[in-house]
C-alpha cells in the first residue's frame, strides 16, 4: 500500500477487498487492485478457507497492475495450500490480459528467487575466512610483482618517472611535516606530564631522559608517523589508483604498453621510502623538543642538562632501530594503498570501501611488522 | 484508476518555455490518447526533452498547463502526495540508463518499490523479480552490478526499474542509441509487447529510423516552438510541404527504411 498515503487521499481510494459469500461458496474481490491500494496482510482472511469447491470473481476489480497481478497470483497459492479447489477464476478481459502474461512469467521468477538462499553464519564465517586468506595471498603475489619491478627498475632502457616520484615527495612528506611534528611535540610533552610524579616519586628525575629517548625515538614516533602517513597518503594513494581503475585509465595505460607497476606503484612507493624517514627523524626532534621543554618545570631538568644526559646515556642505535622501521613501514603504505586501488571494482562504492581497507591493512601490518623487529633487534642485541 | 481509452491521458495548453531570453516553446498544444507508442522528432535543440522533463516535473514551465489524466501537474514539491502519485503514473528512462551503480540490478528494480510502499522486503522483492522477467532479462544478472552487463541488459534493467510502479506513460528517451542492430530489434519488439500487454501509453524520443518504422503509431513533429504535425508515421513521411520533415524520412538512409516499411502490412495503424 501506498506508504504516505494520507487520510484524505485515502478517502479517494477504492482499496483493494476480499470477501467470502459462503452461499455460493465464491470469493468476490473488489476495490483497486493495484500497488497503491493493497494491504499487504490482505489474503491473511483466507486462512480459514479449506476444503472448498470454490470459485473465485474479480469482475469488481477497478483497476489491475501487476502487483495486483503478483497478490492475485498469491490468492491462488494459498487456497492450494489450504486445499481448496478452484473452479473458475472470473476477470474482466482487459485484466485477464495481464493476468495470463504474468501466470507464465511468475513460475520462473519464483524459480529464480529460490536461487540465492541465505547463508547460516557459520558458511558466512568461513566465507570470510576464504575471502582474508584470498586477499592475503593476492598481497604476497603482489609484493612479488613490486620486488620484480624494483630488480629491474635501473636497468639500462627502463624509464624512472622522476615526476611521480617528486610528486609523492611533496604530497607525503612535506604536506604531511607540520601535521606530524605537531603531534609528535604533543606526544612528548603528553608522556613527560603522565610519567613525571612517577619519577619524582623514586627521585629518579633525570631518568626521564632516558625513557623518553627510547620510549619515543624508538618506538612512538615512527610509529605514530607511519601512521599518520597511512591515514593521510596511504588512502589517497588508493582512492587516486582506483578511480584510475573504475575510469579504465589503468587499461589505457595497458593498451599503450606502459607497465602500470613501473608508472604508477613504483614512484608512490619510491616517494614514501624516501619522505617517511625523513618525516620520522623531524617527528623525533619535536617529540625530543616537546619532553624538553616540560621536563624542565615539571622535574627540574633543565635543557642543558636534558641534551647531555641524552647525548651520553641515550644510544643513537634507538633512533637508527626507529629509521630503519619507517623504511619498512613507508614500504608497507605505498604497497597497500597501491595494492588495494588494483582491487578497486568497476562500482563507484568499491573506491570507498578499498580506501578504508587500504588504511586499516596498512596499519594492522605496521603494527604486526612493529612487533618483529622488536624482536629481531632484541636478539641482534641493539 | 482505470485509464480510459477514450480520454486524453495527456493535455498540455499554450505551452510556453523561455531559457533566458529565449522562448523554447511558445503556445505548445499538444492532446496524448492513451494505449499507443509515439515518437517525438525534431532537430536538436527544438525541445524534445525539456519538453519530456515538463510533463515530469523536472523543469518549470514558463506559461501554460498541463494535466496528467485531467489532473493538473502543477506542483514541484517532491514531498507532496499528490505530487508523488502524479510521478508514480509516469515513468522515465534515461538515456543512460541512470542506474545506481552502488546497487545489484535487484535492488536498483525494488528501490522505488521500497520507497513508495509499505510492502514486506520479501514482496518487494517478489515484484521486483516479477518486472525483471517480464522484461525478459536472464536471471544470471540479477544480483550483478550495472556495470558488469551488456549496454542492451543495461537498457532491460532501466525498464524495469522504469514499470516498478505500474507507470501508465512511459517516457523513453533515445532507448535503443548505443545498441548493436540486433539488441536494437529485440528492444523494440520488448516495447510493442510490453505496450499492448500492460496497456501502457510509450512516449519516445528517438533518431532511430527502424524503431520509429518498427514501433511507432503516431509521430510528433516538434519546430518553430510548437507541434508542427501530430500524425501517423506515414502520413508524417510523406509531407512535402514541410521540407526538413520530409527529408528527414526521405532522406539517403531515410528513403530505404521508408521502401522497406511501405511494402509492410502495417496493422499497427
Amino acid at each position: 500500500m501506498y506508504k504516505k498515503i494520507t487520510e484524505k487521499r485515502k478517502s479517494d481510494l477504492s482499496l483493494a477487498e476480499i470477501r467470502f459469500d459462503l452461499q455460493s461458496k465464491t470469493i468476490i474481490l473488489s476495490g483497486e487492485w493495484s500497488w497503491v491500494a493493497i494491504d499487504e496482510n490482505i489474503l491473511a482472511t483466507l486462512d480459514s478457507i479449506t476444503n472448498q469447491n470454490l470459485m473465485v470473481n474479480g469482475q469488481e476489480i477497478t483497476s489491475l497492475d501487476t502487483a495486483g497481478v503478483y497478490f492475485l497470483n498469491r490468492l491462488i497459492d494459498i487456497l492450494a495450500k489450504n486445499k481448496n479447489q478452484l473452479k473458475q477464476m472470473l476477470l474482466l478481459p482487459e485484466d485477464q490480459k495481464l493476468f495470463d502474461l504474468n501466470k507464465q512469467l511468475n513460475q520462473s521468477a519464483v524459480k529464480s528467487a529460490e536461487d540465492d538462499e541465505e547463508l547460516s553464519w557459520v558458511e558466512k564465517t568461513f566465507d570470510d575466512l576464504a575471502h582474508v586468506w584470498h586477499t592475503a595471498l593476492q598481497l604476497v603475489s603482489f609484493f612479488g610483482q613490486l620486488c620484480y619491478t624494483f630488480a629491474t627498475l635501473f636497468k639500462k632502457g627502463y624509464t624512472l618517472y622522476m615526476q611521480g616520484i617528486l610528486d609523492t615527495i611533496s604530497r607525503a612528506g612535506i604536506g604531511g611535516v607540520l601535521i606530524c611534528a605537531m603531534l609528535c611535540f604533543l606526544l612528548g610533552v603528553n608522556l613527560t606530564y603522565q610519567m613525571a610524579p612517577q619519577f619524582v616519586m623514586y627521585g629518579a628525575n633525570v631518568y626521564v631522559v632516558n625513557f623518553l629517548g627510547i620510549a619515543m625515538l624508538r618506538e612512538v614516533t615512527p610509529l605514530i608517523t607511519a601512521i599518520i602517513v597511512a591515514g593521510r597518503t596511504g588512502s589517497a594513494i588508493a582512492a587516486q589508483i582506483g578511480t584510475m581503475k573504475v575510469q579504465e585509465e589503468i587499461d589505457a595505460l595497458q593498451t599503450m604498453g606502459i607497465s602500470p607497476m613501473r608508472r604508477l606503484v613504483a614512484p608512490q612507493v619510491i616517494g614514501l621510502v624516501i619522505a617517511l624517514p625523513i618525516l620520522t627523524m623531524l617527528s623525533d626532534a619535536a617529540s625530543m623538543l616537546g619532553g624538553m621543554i616540560f621536563a624542565n618545570p615539571l622535574l627540574g631538568v633543565d635543557y642543558s642538562l636534558f641534551i647531555m644526559r641524552l647525548q651520553s646515556y641515550v644510544s643513537i642505535n634507538n633512533f637508527w632501530v626507529g629509521i630503519v622501521k619507517s623504511f619498512f613501514f613507508a614500504w608497507i603504505i605505498g604497497m597497500v594503498g597501491c595494492f588495494c586501488g588494483f582491487r578497486v571494482k568497476s562500482n563507484a562504492d568499491s573506491v570507498g570501501i578499498q580506501t578504508t581497507r587500504s588504511v586499516v591493512i596498512s596499519i594492522c601490518l605496521i603494527i604486526v611488522v612493529d612487533a618483529l623487529f622488536a624482536i629481531l633487534f632484541k636478539a641482534m642485541g641493539v | 484508476m482505470r485509464v480510459s481509452h477514450e480520454k486524453p491521458i495527456i493535455e498540455i495548453k499554450k505551452l510556453g518555455t523561455k531559457f533566458g531570453d529565449e522562448w523554447i516553446h511558445k503556445d505548445l498544444d499538444l492532446t496524448i490518447y492513451p494505449n499507443r507508442i509515439i515518437t517525438i522528432i525534431g532537430a536538436s535543440g527544438c525541445g524534445k526533452t525539456t519538453l519530456i522533463r515538463e510533463v515530469l516535473m523536472l523543469q518549470p514551465i514558463s506559461e501554460g498547463e498541463i494535466y496528467l489524466m485531467g489532473e493538473k501537474i502543477s506542483s514541484y514539491d517532491l514531498e507532496d502526495p499528490y505530487t508523488k502519485r502524479a510521478l508514480s503514473q509516469m515513468g522515465m528512462m534515461f538515456q543512460q540508463g541512470a542506474l545506481y551503480n552502488s546497487y545489484t540490478v535487484l535492488e536498483n528494480v525494488m528501490f522505488p518499490i521500497l520507497e513508495y510502499t509499505d510492502f514486506s522486503y520479501n514482496t518487494v522483492k517478489e515484484l521486483a523479480y516479477q518486472k525483471l522477467v517480464i522484461t525478459g532479462l536472464d536471471s544470471v544478472a540479477y544480483n550483478k552490478y550495472p556495470k558488469e552487463i551488456s549496454p542492451g541488459m543495461q537498457k532491460r534493467v532501466a525498464l524495469a526499474r522504469t514499470l516498478a510502479l505500474d507507470p501508465k506513460v512511459l517516457f523513453l528517451d533515445e532507448p535503443t542509441a548505443g545498441l548493436d542492430p540486433n539488441s536494437a530489434a529485440l528492444f523494440d519488439e520488448l516495447m510493442i509487447n510490453l505496450q499492448q500487454q500492460l496497456g501502457l501509453t510509450i512516449i519516445m524520443i528517438t533518431h532511430d529510423l527502424d524503431s520509429i518504422w518498427h514501433t511507432s503509431h503516431e509521430i510528433i513533429y516538434l519546430s518553430n516552438k510548437k507541434v508542427t504535425l501530430h500524425d501517423s508515421v506515414m502520413n508524417a513521411a510523406n509531407r512535402p510541404d514541410i521540407p526538413d520533415l520530409y527529408e528527414y524520412f526521405n532522406g539517403t538512409r531515410g528513403k530505404i527504411t521508408k521502401a522497406y516499411y511501405s511494402q509492410q502490412e502495417r496493422p499497427r495503424e
